[in-house]
């Protein structure tokens, strides 16, 4: 397990097979929202109740908070359906980009290939893509409900943040980014040299 | 930047190896370096070359850089 574990072409291996169940977990993801959305019945829009929070009786002695609920609307207007949906496939689309950048990482360090233009490419565009989703996700799961919480007459703020961790990945995969840059201008450096 | 003088330098090694009756494997044996790195060098294929190889084949040769290296006229 441990020679397993220690041996590069192994770990390469699973880069590419996770990255490549990972887009094919994301299409089932797509195509499961896209049939609960796209016919506007019943759409489920999680909604956060931290600023409103419910207590719920749990077998008549013990209570729990409430923090979270899905509400199901119905004849969502074109806007606040566009953003539903967009809402429910960002997380997704995200995970796939990000998982895509990686399997095409473990397919370049499997053939040897480590500072080339397409690895830079690679981790640029999954530090990018995390950094991005970190800010826009919530924004447009905070858009979604309060789109469907108009949609049955209620209105409450729902709080707006930002993904912290997804944000901190983002960064930490940018700067081995930028670790890469550098490494590929050494090996451009050292072409030729005796 | 000095890119279009890159090809310039050429490297005489292959006349001072004559001279001296030694083989390209020999000499990469006495520098500790290897022969593709030193065929590279005897080519005219390297862009850049160590002090430390530089120095230990004008030890072997028993020669000077210039000796070894020399610039050719720009065409």
């Amino acid at each position: 397990m441990a020679k397993w574990l220690g041996d590069p072409r192994g770990n390469f291996e699973v880069m590419m097979l996770a990255g490549g169940l990972a887009v094919l977990a994301g299409l089932g993801f797509i195509i499961r929202d896209l049939v609960r959305i796209l016919p506007n019945r019943d759409v489920p829009v999680p909604v956060d109740l931290t600023d409103v929070p419910h207590d719920l009786l749990l077998d008549g002695t013990a209570s729990a908070e409430v923090t979270e609920a899905v509400i199901q609307v119905s004849g969502l207007g074109p806007f606040p359906h566009a953003i539903v949906l967009a809402a429910a496939l960002m997380p997704t689309l995200t995970l796939m980009v990000v998982a895509v950048c990686f399997a095409q990482l473990g397919r370049s360090f499997l053939k040897g290939d480590f500072f080339t233009a397409g690895c830079l490419v690679a981790i640029t565009t999954a530090a990018f893509t995390l950094m991005l989703g970190a800010s826009v996700i919530p924004l447009l799961e905070v858009m979604a409900a309060n789109s469907a919480l108009a949609t049955v007459d209620i209105s409450f703020g729902q709080p707006i943040s930002v993904d912290v961790v997804m944000f901190v990945a983002g960064f930490a995969l940018g700067v081995v980014g930028y670790a890469f840059q550098r490494g590929a201008r050494l090996q451009r450096d050292t072409e030729g040299l005796v | 930047m000095p890119t279009d003088d890159d090809g310039r330098v050429h490297c005489r090694l292959d006349e001072l190896l004559e001279e001296r009756g030694m083989t390209l494997a020999k000499l990469a044996e006495l520098v500790g370096v290897t022969v593709v790195n030193l065929s590279v060098l005897k080519n005219d294929r390297a862009r850049a070359i160590r002090f430390s190889t530089l120095t230990a084949i004008c030890d072997v040769l028993q020669c000077q850089v210039g000796d070894l290296l020399v610039v050719t006229p720009r065409p």
